[in-house]
């Protein structure tokens, strides 16, 4: 997989994420080396401390760190790499503060001494915007705005029981809103505040096929752990009387998630053709196969493991 | 609930089950409290080796995410 990743991303991007995980985390070590050492070990049960910035290049992962590359480069046609490099380093800490909180808000075991490493974690995020704007810039409003759209999402979907359409349009899929913020820092910084909204707009979608496709594929791990998803909650509305949830994913459950996806997919491809980002597309275009072959993978497999309601009764003693 | 409606929700919604399943299939089997009859377990190690094949075809990195293969 890492050759795709290779061929998605030029060697400078990743040498600059690869700079910019290290500088995130050893900024961490020199002013709180204690509480480094106990959240690097949060971290490795995550990702590989080694080479932190492989999480967040990986193909599967939100393009936190790519939009505003290739942001920059349908602006520019170039990146200023020290600009690029600040970015990710507030976006990989900014993401180790969300996921710090999702971590606790999911009830995973965090260790308690880890805990106060929120601090560094936001402020590292949130002090890397000041030095390129100040107060009284328009990009404060923007980052105000994504933030809180953050925070009210996740606070609203973490009481949700019962996930409708609009819910999901509404909350879950507007998690992830804060991630628009080095989008735009980009817009900002080079003036060009107009290109935000459609920028904003698809990486709107994308949070949606995104969490879709979290969804999709933790579907039986949130089912296990009682997590109210869009998934779950249309299984038990459109399910028949004599249909287990598990029989309506198995049967239609999927290929409903994939349709909807689809159109999402196709929304996005359309926007990047507009915006005139290649990579965007290209990126966008390998995700739409990769799932594509997973949900195939996923809808085969179901259809097999169908087979055992099949079976006959008699095979079981009286 | 008929006994092979509680295995292919089990199998689907639990991947510890599935795990279960393929290497020790009469403890799994017991333990939702399904007899391992030779014809069961016979059609098992069908349905686990049909199973086997799509993750081949699919490759380690795609089999792994998608969770129900």
């Amino acid at each position: 997989m890492r050759g795709l990743e290779q061929n998605l991303f030029d060697s400078s991007f990743l040498t600059t994420a690869g700079q910019s995980a290290q500088r995130a985390l050893a900024d961490l070590s020199s002013q709180s080396p204690q509480l480094a050492g106990r959240t690097l070990k949060w971290l490795a049960l995550r990702s590989d401390i080694h080479h932190p910035e492989n999480y967040f290049t990986h193909l599967q992962s939100l393009p936190l760190l790519a939009l505003p590359w290739w942001l920059e480069i349908a602006l520019r046609g170039t990146v200023d790499l020290a600009f690029q490099s600040d970015l990710m380093y507030s976006s990989m800490s900014g993401y180790y503060f969300t996921r710090m909180l999702d971590d606790l808000m999911d009830g995973h075991q965090v260790d308690r001494s880890c805990l106060p490493a929120l601090y560094p974690f936001y402020l590292q995020f949130q002090r890397t915007y000041f030095a390129y704007f100040p107060l009284s810039d328009g990009f404060w409003p923007h980052f105000e705005r994504s933030l809180l759209t953050t925070a009210e999402a996740a606070s609203t979907d973490s009481t949700l029981d019962d996930v409708t359409e609009a819910d999901f349009l509404h909350y879950s899929a507007r998690k992830s809103a804060a991630a628009a913020i080095p989008l735009a820092a980009v817009c900002y910084r080079y003036r060009r505040p107009d290109l935000l909204a459609s920028w904003e707009a698809l990486f709107t979608v994308f949070g949606r096929w995104n969490q879709m496709r979290d969804d999709v594929l933790d579907w039986s791990e949130d089912y296990q752990a009682g997590t109210k998803t869009w998934l779950l909650c249309e299984a038990e509305r459109r399910r028949a009387q004599n249909e287990s949830l598990q029989m309506w994913i198995g049967r239609s459950g999927f290929l409903w998630a994939a349709e909807i996806m689809e159109r999402w997919m196709q929304q996005m491809l359309d926007a990047a053709n507009m915006m005139q980002s290649a990579a965007l597309s290209v990126y966008l275009e390998q995700r739409r196969l990769s799932f594509r072959r997973q949900i195939d993978g996923m809808i085969a497999t179901a259809a097999i493991y169908a087979r055992l309601l099949q079976l006959d009764e008699s095979f079981q003693p009286r | 609930m008929a006994h092979f409606e509680k295995l292919y929700n089990k199998v689907l919604s639990d991947a510890q089950f599935r795990a279960e399943l393929a290497v020790n299939p009469s403890k799994a089997l017991q333990s939702i409290g399904i007899e391992p009859t030779p014809q069961l377990l016979d059609a098992i190690k069908d349905v686990a080796k049909a199973v086997e094949e799509v993750r081949a075809d699919l490759g380690p990195d795609i089999a792994d995410q998608a969770c129900v293969v």
